[in-house]
């Protein structure tokens, strides 16, 4: 035991003894490792955005379906779902794209009835919007500081409808527990967002609550509504009913997916970096060969070596992925992932603007340092295990 | 009655046999093939019995193949053809852990010294005794007692990179005899050495063999050569006793 510690400690004065060949080597892992990890933050915060905005949401969401694709919603389905048993609650919503500002800026217009603004929402100066006939909107804390935005500010017709268009005015700035939003929402009110988007008396969605525990049921017996609205001449328009635990896994598989294919790219990089780290690695190899020779000529086995080598590759495998771990913090913190943030929050700039939501938590932090031993073992111990296996007298030579 | 170790079935008591050199190379060769050159010879049909407690000197011109023969019976490498038996064991088919642990009852001061840079010496001296076993502050204070064995005691903080040719060369001696040896290997080490340290260099060689060590050493230098109990010379990769006190 005491031979056993006493080898591993001079694999851990080893690092110190080259500081070169450790900085090149922990240098070439955190480059390897720190996007790994700013991008698993990153998707994890944005599940838990998600998982907090199902949670505060509807328990059943209905949007219109006509010869099998989405349509919009008629504003008579508010009363024809309101009648199905079991639904205690039912508040229609419109959902769309505009641009605003001379960068055309693209931010989402969320029409609610006023009393209905989401309660993950704050407004932190100003008021509410108030109804229609007003032109009033609330925006986002991100939205408006991006923007130049303040409370009493105007903004120039943004859209062309065939009511006309309208000055609009910001009559409050909110604040959401999902931070997200504050980049890119505008709220207005439902009636305002359907002369926004010309689209009279039709809603994009209805976000249903159910009062007992068989939400499946309400959920049936809404799709089975012959029509949510009047027929007209391009036929009925039908419920699509989505229930919250299914939108969750809809949100969540969606989101694997985007961190699969991320942790795909990520380990086809690292598998370029492995060769990138042996390279690297060969800076002072003819050093760790003369080393390994002495070591050998005076009596040291192979495997002692390779402990040896074994202690050092931990020692610079910790010291890579505490380092990638608080720069990913520092990227995602200081510099709002500047350049990685877009790749998880679609509509997001390179440089959001916004304090993107991430999550560092302990158990990729822990894959990290393991991923992070396994390139430096095979550059160090590789290397100390080529050296140690020649004669010594070539090793030294 | 179970008759005794050593006794033969006619109940005739016979004496314990000797015990083998401590090494013996039978017929050595050592061929290099350098990348795109010749191969060249190093060593030729090499004989040689180092017994238990001598002084043997090897003797010859440079590049006449001393340092690899010495390399050869220090099991440092493979002969290409011969044996080395070592304490009677023929090492050749030895596996490289049984090598390294009969590395370990040998000290090797090599020619130049190599040293691991940035460990301070006394670091460097203690560096066979860490696989052993043991506390790091026992064999911090075998090394600094090697070290000042050896006359550099003062500069055992310094690193080799700080030191003199002559001084490293009195570092790798402290190195090779911290362990206690049972075979000390010597390449040249009194070369580069003013008289005096050369003196005190081989005075450590005397003391070592006064302690019951084997010396095998390969030098040029006559009052290394005077202190031999046996003498070879090699030249061109082949070996011949000269002289055997």
């Amino acid at each position: 035991m005491g031979s056993f510690l006493g080898i591993a400690a001079t694999g851990v004065r080893s690092v110190l003894l080259h500081p070169l060949r450790s900085a090149v080597t922990v240098g070439g892992v955190v480059a390897a490792l720190l996007p790994f990890v700013a991008g698993l933050g990153l998707s994890r915060g944005l599940r838990d955005q998600a998982e907090v905005s199902v949670r505060e949401g509807a328990d059943l969401y209905v949007t219109g379906r006509r010869l099998g694709r989405d349509a919009s919603l008629p504003l008579e389905a508010v009363a024809r779902v309101r009648a199905v048993p079991g639904v205690t609650d039912v508040v229609p919503r419109i959902v769309g794209e505009i641009r605003l500002g001379d960068e055309q800026v693209s931010a989402v217009v969320v029409g609610l009835p006023r009393e209905r603004l989401p309660r993950v929402t704050s407004v932190v100066s100003g008021r509410l919007f108030a109804p229609s006939p007003a032109a009033e909107m609330v925006v986002g804390s991100a939205l408006a500081r991006r923007l130049g935005l303040s409370v009493g500010d105007r903004i120039p017709p943004f859209y062309r409808c065939a009511r006309g268009e309208r000055v609009f005015t910001v009559v409050g700035i909110f604040d959401a527990d999902l931070p997200v939003w504050e980049a890119n929402l505008v709220f207005v009110d439902l009636e305002i967002a359907a002369e926004i988007f010309d689209q009279r008396d039709l809603v994009s969605s209805l976000l249903v609550t159910t009062s007992g525990p068989d939400r499946e049921a309400v959920k049936t017996a809404i799709d089975r509504l012959d029509a949510l609205g009047p027929v007209d001449a391009h036929g009925p328009v039908r419920a699509r009913v989505v229930t919250r635990d299914r939108l969750e896994a809809l949100l969540s598989s969606g989101l694997l997916h985007r961190e699969g294919v991320f942790d795909l790219l990520w380990l086809l990089a690292l598998a370029m970096a492995i060769p990138v780290v042996l390279v690297t690695s060969g800076v002072g190899l003819a050093e760790r060969r003369r080393e390994v020779g002495i070591l050998k000529a005076t009596g040291w086995q192979t495997d002692e070596v390779l402990l040896r080598a074994l202690a050092e590759s931990l020692v610079l495998a910790v010291a890579s992925a505490s380092l990638a771990i608080v720069l990913a913090f520092v990227w995602l913190e200081g510099f709002g992932g500047f350049g990685i943030a877009s790749v998880f929050y679609a509509g997001l700039d390179a440089m959001p603007g916004v304090r993107v939501p991430f999550r560092l938590a302990p158990v990729p932090a822990l894959l990290c340092t393991l991923m992070a031993f396994v390139v430096v073992t095979t550059g160090t111990v590789g290397s100390s295990w080529r050296a140690a296996s020649a004669a010594p007298s070539e090793a030294l030579r | 009655m179970t008759p005794p170790p050593g006794t033969p079935a006619s109940g005739t008591p016979t004496t314990p046999s000797p015990r083998p050199p401590i090494v013996e190379g039978r017929g050595l060769a050592r061929r290099y093939r350098p990348f795109g050159r010749e191969a060249m010879d190093a060593v030729i049909d090499a004989s040689i019995v180092v017994p238990r407690g001598a002084f043997v000197a090897v003797t010859g011109p440079s590049g006449g193949g001393k340092t690899t023969l010495l390399s050869l019976l220090g099991i440092l490498e493979r002969p290409t053809g011969g044996v080395v038996l070592f304490d009677g064991r023929d090492v050749h088919d030895a596996s490289e852990a049984e090598r390294s642990r009969l590395r370990r009852r040998i000290g090797f001061a090599f020619q130049g010294s190599p040293m691991i840079r940035g460990l301070s010496l006394v670091e460097n001296v203690a560096y066979p005794l860490v696989p052993r076993g043991g506390r790091a502050s026992a064999h911090r204070a075998r090394a600094e007692e090697a070290l000042a064995r050896v006359g550099l005691a003062a500069l055992a903080r310094k690193r080799p990179e700080e030191l003199s040719g002559g001084e490293l060369q009195r570092v790798g001696l402290a190195r090779a005899l911290v362990g206690d040896p049972e075979l000390v290997i010597a390449d040249e080490p009194t070369s580069n050495l003013d008289a005096a340290t050369a003196d005190r260099v081989l005075g450590l060689l005397r003391e070592a063999h006064a302690r019951g060590a084997t010396v095998l050493v390969a030098s040029h230098d006559p009052a290394v050569l005077a202190q031999a109990t046996e003498r070879y010379e090699m030249a061109a990769g082949r070996l011949r006793a000269t002289a055997t006190a």
